[in-house]
């Protein structure tokens, strides 16, 4: 196989990828051992004695050098040893496993559903170009970005689960293999509060590429040589103009990675984020270590996928130069 | 040829802050949001002033009062489970969610654009080793790295405004960058070189004003992402402690008697969304106007 710029420029951004993780690592250990408030004195609270502390602090093995701390944790990671939960007394990997798969599969869900809706709304807007239509789509699309999930999710318990209507379940996640009819109603209310929230990203982005395309001079000249008009469309609007969200599909998985914590909280899904928050409650700094790296490194891994992708797809993108 | 290049770059202030107004009252967005930003900060500026219930941000000092109140005259929106008016707390409510945005945003602007501009105009070993440090502070989701944050400080809405400001700087280091790069090399830059400008100086005088639309417009929108997350924090109670009257938490309050009276939680949500809109039209607006080139349609 011959070695082309994609394949330099691959390695490159892999390797960044590997320092980015190591840099990931120092700030996530940084922040929980080395700032104000180490580990003991938050577990034991901020009144609890001297000698309590320093005990606590031995068997934590608090008392090494935080580079001696930093390199154990790390070479724990190569290892597959990620550290004891202090409040669960298990390995930190056995807990975050599990509650990884819940989450990606919400992330997964919402993708589809985002991926469905906001190109064919952001297909239907480019081609009403500035009618009604087009107006009302991006306005509802403006309102679902400036709504936090913690207001449209409660709105949406509120409305579906409550009083008014009690169609959905309020909170929970049960797994596929309990049913597919008790999985997909649990999932329901959290991917539609995710869906508004980051439709609107890929519809404007898919508008404003289709918009593009319908302008170019190749799609000018197929409708003037006779090519019916869905035909230019599917092969050649739609194909043109649909590569960049794509990269906004990928982008905003790594995203909601990231922020499920919110989300997580108002269903009552046990998946990363809402571990996230547990650690945080209570003061399990390894397992909060872990938790982190893990979602950091999800996050990361979307935005190389996403740039990946992007220049896989497009072959107009040189990876010659800098920049 | 190079009296024109001068009066192309500087056309006299009051001609441009005139083309600048024209076109800024003249594009819907940008005025829609101007008007609803302006009545969002008048109002939690001056109306606290005009509320007297000092119950608003004291809950103890009316724990035996009637609860639950219908909207009445005298309690316009209701009263909460402390017999506190929400009409009251959403006003005063708006201080603190508008400025944690405003400062997180403006402390994400003091630390990006200074390293935006040195690395954007340093480029070689620099940029490479700072850039890599961005990409890496960037890897965290930004709801994250403030939780992180917080978890290490304690909570309260100033170190709210640290982590989300913190989360926010590596982005707009690298928006002011790239602005940087595309101008760096431009005749009245290279021009300053040739004199024997110090770096300082055309870091400042030369590229500064002309990277300012970039600045203005990821300041403004920065602004509503910061008040987004700003009041997630305090909505999962990391950020404005009670009793204070904050968006978020009013909402995280209501959340758990929202059966028996679902009003609590719509008003701070509209008050939110409101703001929130008022900063994105705002934002994309100036972008339009400042900013031909990376206009969205």
């Amino acid at each position: 196989m011959k070695i082309t710029d994609f394949h330099l420029y691959l390695l490159k951004r892999l390797s960044y990828l590997v320092l980015t993780m190591f840099l990931v690592s120092a700030i996530v250990f940084a922040s929980t051992i080395i700032l104000p408030g180490n580990a003991a004195v938050l577990i034991l609270g901020r009144s609890a004695d001297e000698n309590s502390v320093a005990a606590l602090e031995k068997k934590l093995g608090l008392d090494q050098p935080w580079y001696e701390q930093y390199f154990d944790w790390v070479g724990g990671l190569f290892t597959g040893d990620a550290g004891t939960s202090l409040v669960r007394q298990e390995p930190v990997i056995d807990i975050v496993v599990p509650r990884l798969f819940t989450s990606l599969q919400l992330a997964v869900f919402t993708l589809l559903v985002v991926m469905v809706i906001g190109i064919s709304a952001g297909v239907l807007s480019a081609l009403k170009r500035d009618t009604i239509v087009d107006r009302i789509i991006s306005g509802v699309a403006y309102v679902g970005v400036s709504l936090p999930e913690f207001v449209t999710g409660t709105l949406l318990i509120l409305l579906l689960a409550g009083p008014v209507f009690n169609v959905f379940p309020a909170s929970g996640f049960v797994p596929l293999s309990e049913g597919i009819v008790p999985y997909l109603s649990h999932m329901i209310l959290p991917v539609a509060t995710l869906t508004l929230l980051i439709t609107a990203y890929v519809l404007r982005q898919t508008r404003t590429e289709i918009i593009e395309v319908l302008q170019s001079d190749y799609v000018r000249t197929a409708r003037l040589k006779g090519v019916s008009r869905r035909r230019v469309l599917y092969k050649h609007v739609l194909r043109n103009g649909l590569l960049p969200t794509i990269t906004v599909l990928a982008l905003n998985f790594g995203w909601m990675m990231g922020s499920l914590v919110v989300v997580e909280e108002i269903f009552a899904i046990s998946g990363l984020g809402r571990l996230v928050v547990f650690a945080i409650q209570n003061r399990d700094l390894p397992l909060l270590q872990f938790v982190v790296l893990v979602i950091a490194g999800a996050y990361a891994f979307a935005n190389l996928g996403a740039d990946l992708l992007y220049g896989y797809l497009d072959p107009r993108i040189s990876y010659g130069g800098e920049e | 040829m190079s009296v024109e290049t001068e009066s192309y770059r500087n056309p006299s202030i009051s001609t441009r802050l005139g083309t600048f107004a024209r076109e800024f009252l003249t594009n819907p967005v940008a005025a829609s949001g101007a008007f609803i930003v302006l009545s969002a900060i008048l109002v939690s500026v001056f109306g606290p002033y005009l509320v007297t219930d000092p119950t608003v941000t004291d809950p103890a000092s009316r724990f035996a009062a009637p609860s639950f109140l219908d909207p009445s005259s005298s309690f316009l929106l209701g009263a909460d489970q402390y017999g506190r008016d929400i009409l009251a707390r959403v006003i005063v409510g708006g201080r603190s969610t508008i400025l944690l945005g405003v400062s997180a945003s403006a402390l994400g602007l003091a630390l990006g654009v200074p390293i935006g501009l040195l690395t954007g105009y340093l480029g070689g070993k620099v940029d490479e080793v700072v850039m890599r440090l961005m990409d890496a502070l960037m890897s965290f989701p930004s709801l994250l790295l403030g939780l992180l944050i917080l978890t290490t400080l304690s909570s309260s809405i100033w170190n709210a405004i640290l982590a989300v400001g913190i989360a926010y700087f590596p982005r707009i280091a690298r928006v002011v960058r790239s602005s940087t790069i595309s101008v760096k090399n431009e005749e009245y830059v290279k021009a300053a070189e040739a004199r024997g400008e110090s770096t300082v100086s055309i870091i400042f005088r030369e590229i500064l004003p002309n990277v300012t639309s970039a600045i203005i417009v990821e300041g403004t929108i920065r602004v509503g992402f910061a008040m987004l997350v700003g009041s997630s924090l305090s909505f999962l109670g990391l950020g404005a402690q009670p009793p204070a009257p904050d968006w978020g938490y009013m909402v995280a309050q209501a959340r758990v008697t929202v059966y028996q009276s679902p009003y609590f939680l719509l008003w701070p949500s509209l008050a939110l969304a409101y703001t929130v809109t008022g900063f994105n039209l705002l934002g994309d607006g100036l972008r339009d106007i400042l900013d031909p080139q990376t206009r969205s349609d």
